[in-house]
């Protein structure tokens, strides 16, 4: 897959990871992992850009006398899926269009 | 290799970041590993199932140094508490800082004195530079601890802040 596509793709993955509830690090690699490829340090620098755009807000949490980082999706995350849903759908539409123009060939 | 010996091993190959930020990616990859031991693997695989430590510094190095982290934010109640609390921890905070700079300053100065005296009196000279030595190294020891504690208490401080008034969507 093409770089820039796959850092796209997986930004909003990640967010999409945090909709239903907060998630933290591990939990995010897992669910994310099972769609597209990713690893933890290829997660550090998404998060980190995602946060310091606000999209994304952070809080630790005490577990097993540790701290354990949880990320939390915010409106501007939100938004950011909803643009991306908008937007692949004219993609979907370009895709079916070359799809049937290269099969009909 | 150890979780230890991992750690100490990035945190050294990222020597040359901040450290802030070095500190909260360790942390980072700390809890990565402890919540796959805790997940049922052995702390040598949990290990094992990590990145080549150069691969991880690469992609750090190129990536992070061009973003940068908001700072902290509290909640507008938060701040009020901290803002009504201040003649409390103000004052502790400046007595503390005024005996750690008291305390450098007198062993800048004994030191200095041990210049003033080394002709004359060898043997006063010595003892001066010796309280010297001893005031500095224990002025910069507290000035340490002083950095240490204020960090942790801003780690607390976030922490309440968070179970105070975010309790929506927190997990247990």
């Amino acid at each position: 897959m093409d770089i820039q596509l796959k850092r796209g793709l997986l930004e909003i993955c990640v967010l999409a990871s945090m909709i239903k509830e907060d998630v933290y690090g591990y939990k995010l690699i897992k669910a994310v992992s099972a769609y597209i490829e990713i690893s933890e340090s290829t997660l550090y620098p998404i998060l980190k850009r995602l946060e310091s755009a606000g999209a994304v807000s952070t809080y630790s949490v005490e577990h097993n006398s540790r701290l354990r980082k949880y990320y939390k999706i915010t409106p501007v995350g939100q938004d950011r899926i909803k643009d991306f849903l908008q937007d692949w759908e004219n993609v979907m539409r370009v895709y079916k269009y070359i799809e049937g123009e290269y099969s009909n060939d | 290799m150890t979780k230890t010996e991992f750690l100490k091993k990035l945190a050294l190959a990222l020597s040359d970041l901040e450290s802030d930020e070095k500190e909260k990616f360790l942390s980072y990859y700390r809890e990565i590993i402890e919540d796959r031991i805790e997940n049922g693997l052995t702390e040598s695989d949990a290990v094992a199932e990590m990145e080549n430590i150069t691969i991880i510094v690469e992609r750090i190095l190129n990536d992070i140094s061009t973003i940068k982290t908001p700072k902290t934010k509290f909640h507008p109640l938060t701040l009020a508490l901290i803002f009504v609390s201040f003649p409390l921890w103000g004052s502790i905070n400046v007595a503390l800082l005024i005996t750690i700079c008291l305390f450098l300053c007198g062993g800048v100065v004994s030191c200095l004195s041990f210049f003033a005296f080394i002709l004359k009196e060898q043997a006063v000279a010595f003892m001066f530079l010796g309280v010297g030595l001893m005031g500095l190294g224990f002025g910069v020891f507290m000035l340490m601890a002083f950095i240490t504690l204020s960090k942790s208490i801003k780690l607390v401080l976030q922490n309440i802040d968070h179970k105070l008034f975010n309790r929506k969507g927190m997990i247990k």
